[in-house]
């Protein structure tokens, strides 16, 4: 259950869900927000392989960046991780408190290295499993859409989770 | 995650359950190495019970294959599910790893 992670419901969208969860910049959090995420939007009808692969991946590659390389994991510093979903759409912010990066230096794997680094696949993974990746101005917030291909479900969405600050 | 040894016979198997992630992917690197030191370096790691890996734990894989390589020996992954498999396909790892589907003692 989710009862001891600090999430809010600040949001109220009609057709869905929209929360925010809290924490303290430490790994060991991860899995609970992200069983927390995935515990709220169970009921949207979401394919099995975006509750199971799509939307825990990138959430957790997210968490792990914001936390081990925006927040050097420090506890002092939190990890802000906002949701606003609906059938059609899955959209989430993960804001750390570091300074933030320019995430266009992030180089892409090299796939043709026959001797793989072990790290630096988090943003590729990201990226491959959503629809759309962007960031904030100062580079300490990536926000992530998956779309649903529903048939009813209307191109756009209006979310308000993502200012430009 | 929890991680049970097992013999077969030419390898150990790390029957590995649960999930693996940056949260607990140490302990599997410390398992691994253990086994590399006590000798052993034909390892195979079983996923059947692995619900979920992240980027993380695909690295610690790749730090087992290369101190499993280094011995002598090889580490292979054995009957990962479908999102499992899907995570090494898009980390583009599916050829670097030796993927098997099952154990001979297994059905």
């Amino acid at each position: 259950m989710t009862s001891n992670l600090a999430v809010s419901e600040r949001y109220s969208v009609d057709d869905g869900v929209s929360f925010r969860i809290s924490e303290p910049a430490e790994v060991c959090r991860i899995n609970p927000m992200v069983a927390s995420v995935k515990d709220r939007v169970r009921d949207l009808g979401y394919p099995q392989s975006a509750m199971d692969l799509d939307i825990p991946l990138a959430l957790t590659e997210a968490l792990a960046n914001a936390i081990v390389h925006g927040n050097k994991n420090n506890p002092k510093k939190r990890v802000v991780l906002a949701v606003e979903a609906n059938e059609c759409v899955f959209r989430c912010s993960v804001t750390d408190q570091g300074p933030g990066f320019d995430h266009s230096t992030v180089p892409a794997p090299d796939f043709e290295a026959g001797d793989p680094l072990t790290h630096g696949r988090g943003l590729f993974l990201i990226k491959s499993l959503m629809t759309e990746v962007s960031y904030n101005r100062s580079g300490n917030q990536i926000r992530m859409t998956l779309r649903l291909n529903h048939e009813n479900c209307p191109g756009a969405h209006n979310g308000r989770i993502f200012d430009d600050r | 995650m929890r991680v049970d040894l097992q013999d077969e016979p030419n390898a150990k198997v790390m029957a590995v359950e649960g999930v693996v992630t940056l949260d607990n992917c140490q302990e599997l690197l410390k398992e691994g190495k253990g086994l590399a030191s006590d000798g052993f370096v034909d390892v195979i790691v079983d996923f059947r019970k692995v619900e979920f890996i992240d980027s993380a734990g695909i690295g610690t894989l790749i730090s087992l294959s290369k101190v499993m390589k280094d011995g002598g020996g090889g580490l292979k992954l054995r009957n990962l599910g479908d999102n499992i498999k899907r995570v090494f396909a898009l980390s583009r790892l599916d050829a670097f790893f030796t993927i098997t589907t099952s154990g001979a003692n297994e059905p």
